[in-house]
């Protein structure tokens, strides 16, 4: 893969040069107070670059879509092992590849972009493994749903991945923070299960927010989720086997 | 020539009208997904904008104008290069330039002409159009004659701009076709992901980066920096047309190059995949 | 066929010409190994392929060529060549006094070319839509077009899926609404690259049968190429065979037998289930009591074959059949094979 085609660097220069065109709108907005939300300026800059850092773990992307669209997903279940896991250990391949290429990368330049990378405290830090965990089991679900979403409107994939894509970022708070939304629209995104994604690991890693909270609202998503998604999955594993073959 | 240009462009938008007529259903699902990422790609930077009143030097207004230019910026790209023809490394690589090949025309006639699909782009022109009219309004922005010739210019170089980019780097598969073949998507990400920003906080290597080698800073927030005269002097106003001169010179030279080439090794694999669907 | 706007084309005489015609190709060679990843960026291996070797030939107006040989022959090559889309390496490619390369633009609107499994219709409209667009892009005059599409739509069956779209035809339907799209213009000459790869054998035989068809009306020339001899040898009355990039043999296809040593077959019916042993005669199986064998030579006599028989066994019927073609072409390729033992590519 990495001799075949190196067009995957890229993608990840275009991750770098975005972080870097966020880091400086904040900047100049931050310029002219000192606080916003309850977030200082270097809380944001923290946030931002580790939204950069661990793009791929903070909105889960499993593949499964591709695979429905392709019809692949029937060999995927003779596979010995099961479907999530095999998917799921998939994407864990391809995060190893992006950590190496990009995340290792971003950290390194954090000095030269002027951000601190640490964590708020020790004790942040602990949560913040506990809660990127439970964000990866809410983000899996959720993919499974959104698979079998597509697998029962049977509909073209390319057009509706982007729309995925951005609208996640944005309701997750990997973007702008959610506390930093205009008419307090944080104050309800927050209770949807993509705050689950970005906003509540990244609150915690930079102590913009009160770690037992956001990680029992995180455990009853991964919860409620894995639940539905497992009912949703059972009803339409029918039509996903056929759909595309 | 010209009148063969419009006959053809008249042609493509009958089969693009009669795609629409006959699905549709697909038509305004499609539409709306796009639509739906159009304005979420950008979101970000209109909440910030509307939560801080603007992002220093730009007041809100003025962000809600390079917003809506950017979306306006890739109307013509989107509208012009249907058929992968925006992507055009994608037809390169995959065999498909075979098909341009046989017909009866340069294959420069071919690719200005084979993409276009204005029914599809039309629409998407809405949200950017209405954004620019109305930050222009509460600003109280003078509609000249001669900043309406300056605009029409700005806009007509971002879209070449992008195209002409998009082009140089697709035509890298003429080179290395397997490899390059997903390229201009790459490079089309490049651009438009980040024209939304205003990069005037960025470092000068990073900013003289986004101008010249990524010029993403030509898609909104260099032009719109001239128009709403947060630039003064009116060189500015001529960098993003001349810049877009210079890289469709670029892409035209690699063109010549790439078919140049292509002559002789032709194509060893082929793929159906995305042709002319 | 009316012709009356193209009068002042002979009716006869040389189309085609091709004269020391060299192709070569570099393919990359790429190291699997990873650690080898670099290098392939930087320093990528090369091998040449010589697709086409001092290939030369001419095909005259009217004719219907068979252009056979097996895969990777350089049968595609050829007619990419032909077609204006390469450029050969050396020698000299002209078609009706036109170099297609230097001038294709002018040239393509003169020639038709189909390629077996790709389509130039659109995958979203239906066959008329796909007839519209041909005929606006080729400039074809109206009454040219409801002459051709009256064409099509009889003699190929294209009228059946005239409002079908394209990507719900089946591939048999597909090609003959290809192979119509390609005369819509009538061309002079009809490029066709293995029409009938993966088709089922009744569109196969429709396929030939309307090849047939066109070329009868004797105003195009057609070259079309194939592995499959059998296929061929219906369609032509000529057949250029290349192997490895060289032209090994142009002429009909009973030369060819006899070039190439006519196989005729001999079954003997028995009374016994072993087959008797015959001197000049190789057994080929053995069905039952049913045994056949294989002849070698025109000079094989029959009769003292069968009386050899009758002295080891009873023998109930003797028939004799020729080999089909592409069994002659199987010792073709044992005698290249023979002869050129790293030949083929
Ligand atoms: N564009 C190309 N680049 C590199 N090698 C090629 C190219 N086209 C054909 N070849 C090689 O040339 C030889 C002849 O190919 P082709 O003409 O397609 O054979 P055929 O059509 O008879 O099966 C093959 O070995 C093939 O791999
Ligand atoms: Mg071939």
């Amino acid at each position: 893969m990495l001799g075949e085609n190196p067009l995957f660097l890229l993608t990840y220069l275009l991750r770098l040069l975005r972080l870097a065109a966020l880091l400086a709108v904040w900047r100049a907005v931050f310029a002219a107070r000192g606080q916003a939300g309850g977030l200082d300026v270097e809380q944001v800059l923290t946030y931002t670059l580790l939204a950069g850092i661990l793009a791929e773990p903070l909105n889960c992307r499993t593949g499964l879509d591709r695979s429905l669209w392709e019809g692949a997903i029937v060999t995927r279940m003779l596979q010995p092992i099961g479907l999530v896991a095999s998917f799921v250990s998939e994407m864990a391949g391809r995060w190893v590849v992006g950590f190496a290429f990009c995340s290792l990368p971003m950290l390194l330049l954090a000095p030269w972009l002027g951000v601190d990378p640490w964590p708020a405290s020790g004790a942040a830090a602990a949560w913040f493994g506990l809660s990127l965990a439970l964000a990866v089991v809410v983000g899996v679900a959720l993919d499974f749903l959104y698979g079998a979403a597509i697998a029962v409107l049977k509909t073209d994939i390319w057009m509706l991945d982007g729309m995925r894509s951005a609208v996640a970022l944005l309701l997750s708070g990997a973007v702008v923070p959610l506390a930093l939304m205009p008419w307090g629209m944080g104050r309800w995104m927050q209770w949807l299960p993509f705050g689950a994604l970005a906003s509540a690991p990244l609150q915690i890693y930079t102590g913009a927010g009160d770690a037992p909270t956001l990680l029992a609202l995180q455990a009853f998503w991964a919860t409620a989720l894995c639940l539905f998604g497992r009912r949703v999955w059972r009803v339409t594993r029918e039509r996903m086997v056929s759909y595309g073959g | 020539m010209a009148a063969r240009l419009l006959r053809l462009w008249a042609l493509y938008a009958y089969l693009d009208g009669m795609w629409i007529a006959r699905d549709f259903r697909s038509f305004i699902f499609y539409y709306l997904a796009d639509a739906v990422t159009a304005v979420a790609s950008v979101a970000g930077v209109l909440l910030l904008a509307q939560r801080f009143d603007g992002i220093p030097p730009w007041t809100r207004d003025q962000v809600l104008f390079l917003l809506g230019f950017g979306m306006v910026a890739r109307f013509v790209p989107d509208m012009m290069g249907n058929y992968n023809v925006l992507h055009i490394s994608r037809r390169i690589g995959r065999g498909q330039l075979d098909h341009i090949l046989v017909q009866p025309q340069p294959v420069w006639m071919a690719l200005l002409t084979e993409g276009f699909a204005p029914f599809w782009g039309l629409l998407s022109l809405a949200p950017g159009v209405g954004l620019m009219v109305w930050a222009g309004q509460r600003m109280g922005l003078e509609a000249t004659p001669s900043w309406l010739l300056a605009f029409a210019l700005n806009l007509a170089g971002a879209s070449a701009a992008l195209m002409a980019y998009a082009a140089l780097w697709g035509f890298a598969a003429f080179f290395q076709p397997r490899a390059a073949e997903e390229i201009s998507g790459s490079a089309v990400d490049l651009l438009t992901d980040l024209k939304g920003f205003p990069l005037d906080a960025l470092g000068p290597g990073l900013r003289t980066a986004l101008l010249t080698v990524i010029p993403a800073g030509l898609m909104a927030w260099y032009p719109c920096r001239a128009l709403l005269g947060l630039d003064h002097g009116i060189a500015a106003l001529w960098v993003t047309p001349a810049a877009a001169v210079a890289l469709c010179c670029a892409a035209c030279l690699m063109f010549r190059m790439g078919m140049r080439r292509y002559a002789q090794v032709g194509s060893s694999r082929y793929t159906s995949f995305g042709h002319r669907r | 066929m009316h012709r009356s706007d193209r009068a002042d084309i002979p009716a006869s005489g040389i189309v085609v010409e091709c004269r020391a015609v060299c192709k070569t190709f570099r393919q990359r060679q790429p190291s699997e190994r990873p650690r080898d990843v670099l290098r392939n960026l930087l320093h990528p291996r090369f091998r040449t392929v010589e697709a086409l070797r001092d290939v030369s030939f001419t095909v005259n107006r009217g004719e219907v060529v068979a252009y056979a040989g097996p895969n990777g022959a350089g049968k595609s090559t050829t007619i990419k060549l032909l077609s204006g889309m390469l450029a050969p390496t050396s020698g000299s490619v002209r078609v009706l006094g036109i170099d297609p390369v230097a001038e294709r633009t002018r040239y393509v609107g003169r020639i038709g070319v189909v390629f077996g499994q790709r389509t130039e219709l659109w995958w979203d409209h239906p066959v008329a839509a796909s007839y519209e667009w041909k005929r606006v892009v080729w400039d074809i005059p109206r009454e040219r077009f409801e002459r051709m599409c009256g064409v099509a739509r009889e003699i190929l069956g294209v009228g059946e899926t005239w409002n079908t779209l394209a990507r719900e035809l089946s591939l048999g339907q597909r090609m003959r609404a290809d192979l119509g799209m390609a005369m819509l213009h009538e061309p002079e000459i009809l490029f066709l690259d293995e029409p009938t790869l993966g088709l089922d054998v009744l569109a196969k035989r429709s396929m030939t049968r309307l090849v047939r068809q066109l070329s009868a009306t004797g105003s195009v020339t057609v070259m079309v190429t194939s592995h499959d001899m059998n296929e061929l040898e219906q369609l032509a009355g000529r057949v250029i065979f290349i192997e490895s990039g060289s032209l090994a043999y142009d002429g009909d296809f009973a030369g060819l037998r006899r070039e190439f040593g006519d196989l005729r077959r001999l079954v003997l019916e028995t009374d016994d289930a072993t087959a008797p042993t015959l001197p000049g005669a190789e057994l080929v199986g053995s069905q039952g009591m049913r045994h056949e064998y294989r002849l070698r030579g025109a000079g094989a006599d029959v009769a003292a074959l069968s009386a050899g028989a009758g002295e080891q066994c009873r023998v109930l019927d003797v028939e004799t059949h020729r080999a089909p073609i592409d069994e002659v072409i199987a010792g073709i390729y044992e005698h290249w094979g023979r002869q050129r033992p790293t030949g083929t590519a």
